[in-house]
């Protein structure tokens, strides 16, 4: 699993737990999914990891626990992003892209290519 | 998937502390049952996890952090002590009062109970000195003998001569015979020695002084430093688990502050066992004692008290148990399915 450091003070896995997280309400092993698909297989979060971020997310109020089933006797949890949790993932995102912008342009200056 | 599994994943959730389990352990439960159905095992790092939780304190709650690193420390200087005293248990016993007795009465040939000294090395050992005086003659072969007779193999003797002044008046003086021995019977020690006057007219007045204590087992110095650790991360853990309750944290710093000077004395205590070369009495061990015994067991059984009612605060309530929403967390909408 890759621990890459995204920008200062969001990690890799947690950039892409909100980012799991933002098109609709999923339960602790949907974000696993989720990530390991929106990653390519690049990141596998393990249920401590998960678990350990989600209750980090959520006093930092960027998670909130959407509702609560019982699937064959077993409870399932759902997330959600919440307003304070997409407007950081949102700021991440632009950061992000203004970085990769950055990078890609000075790439293209030095190496020229289709970046 | 089978209750096996199951209750595989439930004994792995145990690395997790109790009042983590009781608002995740359900949903983490499920996560692992999930996973295990696509062919995914939670290794060693689910456990890892579980015992970083408890470790973990709460955030802005600057109380618990002063706390845990209270108690890590004052619980560190009990782990040391303890770690000495279960050390010492490995270690021979020292002969009874009765054995020392017969071996002073062989060795000296001063007959009657001669009083005897229980003491505690630097190394926290036990020891035993015997000291008579009264009348006797120097007899070389009779301490050798007796030594060996008692099954003792003797390491040094020295016997050496001089004067000294028995009285006020500076200007007599008698001839005196000084012997010095050490000896080794199995893990224990001997030291001895004489002073047996020669001349008139105070001829064979006597001063014999012996000790014997046990050689430091090997794993003191191991268990004293074990015991520290273990005492170290105690006190975090205690403090961690207690923390959730402010009450209960400023019981527990109450308590393990009221531990400090034990934990001081036990911590110079450890000290010397890490730092003496070794279990003999000699040279005498000179920590303070001004903060005696006492003292130190009625701050030990204050703090022990704070710290039990820490506990009785932070106890699950039956309430807590059955419920699963943590505190923070927003009530959720549930629906079965």
């Amino acid at each position: 699993m890759s621990a890459g450091v995204v920008s200062l003070g969001m990690q890799e896995p947690t950039f892409l737990i909100l980012t799991a997280l933002a098109a609709e309400p999923i339960h602790g092993y949907g974000v696993i999914r989720a990530v390991e698909q929106l990653s390519q297989g690049q990141v596998v979060l393990r249920p401590g990891t998960l678990y350990g971020a989600l209750d980090r997310l959520t006093e930092q109020g960027f998670v909130e626990v959407d509702r609560e089933e019982a699937v064959d006797g077993r409870l399932r949890r759902y997330y959600r992003l919440t307003d304070s949790g997409a407007a950081a993932l949102t700021a991440q995102v632009q950061r992000l892209r203004r970085n990769a912008d950055a990078a890609a342009a000075r790439l293209r200056l030095a190496f020229g290519g289709a970046l | 998937m089978n209750t096996r599994t199951e209750r595989r994943f439930r004994r792995l959730l145990w690395a997790y502390p109790r009042s983590y389990r009781d608002h995740r352990g359900a949903e983490i439960l499920t996560t692992l049952m999930e996973m295990a159905e696509d062919g995914r095992r939670p290794g060693f790092h689910l456990v890892l996890s579980g015992l970083r939780q408890r470790f973990k304190l709460p955030a802005r709650r600057p109380l618990a952090w002063v706390a845990a690193v209270l108690a890590a420390a004052v619980l560190g200087g009990f782990g040391a002590a303890a770690g000495t005293w279960i050390a010492w248990r490995t270690a021979s016993g020292i002969p009874s009062d009765r054995e020392v007795q017969a071996l002073n009465a062989t060795l000296t040939g001063i007959p009657g109970g001669a009083p005897l000294y229980h003491e505690t090395s630097a190394q926290q050992g036990p020891s035993v000195a015997i000291q008579a005086d009264g009348t006797a003659d120097w007899s070389a072969s009779r301490i050798r003998d007796g030594l060996t007779g008692a099954g003792w193999r003797i390491t040094s003797f020295r016997e050496s001569e001089g004067r000294i002044v028995p009285g006020e008046d500076m200007t007599v003086s008698v001839p005196v015979k000084y012997g010095m021995w050490t000896a080794t019977s199995g893990e224990l020690m001997l030291y001895g020695d004489a002073r047996v006057v020669t001349g008139s007219p105070f001829t064979d007045w006597a001063s014999y002084n012996i000790r014997v204590w046990p050689v430091e087992p090997a794993v003191l110095r191991p268990l004293a430093m074990g015991g520290t650790v273990a005492g170290l991360l105690a006190g975090w853990l205690l403090v961690a688990a207690f923390a959730r309750r402010r009450l209960a944290t400023a019981l527990a710093a109450a308590g393990v502050a009221a531990a400090t000077l034990p934990a001081y004395r036990f911590y110079r205590e450890a000290y010397e066992v890490m730092t003496s070369a070794h279990a003999s009495p000699y040279p005498p061990y000179t920590v303070d004692g001004s903060h005696g015994g006492m003292l130190t067991l009625i701050c030990a059984v204050a703090g022990l008290l704070a710290i039990v009612a820490a506990a009785i605060v932070v106890r699950p309530r039956l309430a807590d148990r059955a419920g699963v929403v943590p505190a923070g967390v927003p009530a959720p909408r549930s629906q079965a399915s």
